[in-house]
């Protein structure tokens, strides 16, 4: 039982290494990232914040203000997933922080429902961004 | 907003619970109590890690990267997976010993050990655990923030899947015992090819199994996810509305080989019953 124990700390240890454009959902202090982006995302809209952020650590806080459990997706351009948060029940807030992450175009994406492709915007990263925080 | 949130948690307490039910209405039912408290013992470890590491997630700095959770909850699925199918070809034998096929006591080698037990217990709960701690953990931030109705109805949620858990148990106790082998290894045996379903999921997810994009059906059209049907469905088979091909194949692959397997009638008395490639557990094992 020690030894599963230990293994399982192990493995969580392992990935707790700041990995190239790691991800990891959770409510996490959105405030050790270096931007945080706040997303409402509703029935019909995802509203994101702000489309352009420097590279580095990128916190995405998701309010569910629809009706039935939502997910929060961010895509390369060739729809690999960078990292996600499921189960993001209606009035909860939860938080996809994505360390390390390059120049270059995602998307984000929203599915109300969990299903489907999900409501998507393109979404950059750009050293010409600045520093930039959430706003409303 | 009540109503979904509680759902979720029905959902996840019946997804941690049923393995669970089954197995301490087995103990019981074939008077091995003495099982029950390493159930308990592996559940109990299963919430307090689930918790702990909930915690340090929501309120630290420390995160796990999303690639290890996913391979986390999909091995530890797997590995689940693995322990049931032994659990039912234990069952297949305790069921011919008990009719007084097998002559003498149950073969010693076949019989399942306080680790195994606890084991089966820790796995049921824990692999969804962390994610179940999460869940709950912004539930009490929101609730922390004024509103309550999210906690509140997770929390009926999960108390649901609780009484659920124990219809099935007490409902599984009065079928006569020659029925309640078969039939709760057959139910045990779609369980679990759901359990194999998902943490092949999650591994596609952490990209270390392909096709996470090559459905096999959607029809999440017509099958809302969030309803109470598609809920249940998830909570006890783990159902999902849009299915890969890879879980699609390994799911009917699971129940073709297992179920075949189970059912046939054993060829001989003293034989021991065949098992597919899954780990046999010894009482000494480490």
């Amino acid at each position: 039982m020690t030894a599963l124990a230990a293994a399982v700390l192990a493995l969580a240890a392992a990935g707790c290494s700041s990995d190239e454009g790691s991800s990891s959902d959770g409510a996490a202090a959105p405030g050790s990232a270096d931007t945080v982006v706040s997303v409402v995302s509703t029935d019909d809209a995802c509203e994101v914040s702000t489309t352009s952020v420097p590279p580095g650590s990128v916190a995405f806080e998701v309010t569910n203000e629809g009706g039935s459990p939502t997910e929060f997706y961010l895509y390369t351009a060739d729809d690999d997933i960078v990292g996600e948060v499921e189960d993001v029940g209606p009035g909860l807030t939860r938080t996809l922080t994505v360390q390390d992450v390059v120049e270059g175009n995602y998307v984000t994406a929203c599915k109300p429902g969990m299903t489907g492709d999900g409501i998507r915007a393109d979404f950059q990263v750009t050293a010409a961004a600045g520093s930039s925080s959430s706003s409303g | 907003m009540f109503v979904s949130n509680a759902l979720i948690g029905l959902r996840e307490g019946l997804e941690a619970a049923l393995v669970v039910v089954i197995l301490l209405a087995f103990l019981v039912k074939t008077d091995r109590r003495w099982g029950i408290r390493y159930v308990w013992l592996g559940v109990g470890t299963a919430v307090v890690l689930s918790v702990v590491l909930g915690a340090v997630m929501t309120f630290g700095t420390r995160q796990l990267s999303f690639e290890a959770q996913e391979i986390i909850g999909g091995t530890a699925s797997i590995i689940a997976v693995g322990f049931v199918t032994v659990m039912v070809f234990w069952m297949k034998s305790a069921a011919r010993s008990i009719s007084g096929e097998l002559k003498g006591r149950l073969d010693r080698a076949l019989d399942l050990g306080p680790l195994a037990v606890a084991l089966v217990g820790f796995l049921g709960v824990g692999r969804e655990g962390l994610e179940t701690a999460i869940f709950f953990y912004a539930t009490a931030q929101a609730a922390g923030a004024g509103n309550n109705l999210p906690l509140l109805g997770w929390a009926v949620g999960i108390g649901a899947a609780v009484l659920l858990g124990y219809l099935i148990y007490r409902g599984a106790l009065q079928i006569n015992l020659g029925r309640f082998f078969k039939w709760t290894g057959v139910a045990l045996i779609f369980v679990a090819a759901g359990i194999l379903a998902y943490g092949i999921h999650d591994l596609q997810e952490a990209g270390v199994l392909p096709g996470l994009e090559t459905l096999a059906f959607d029809v999440s059209g017509t099958v809302d996810p969030s309803a109470w049907y598609a809920v249940l469905l998830k909570g006890i088979f783990n159902f999902t509305p849009a299915t890969t091909v890879l879980q699609a194949a390994a799911w009917v692959l699971y129940v073709a080989t297992v179920l075949y397997f189970f059912l046939r009638p054993a060829r001989l008395p003293a034989a021991p019953p065949s098992s597919t490639a899954s780990p046999t557990v010894e009482r000494s094992a480490a």
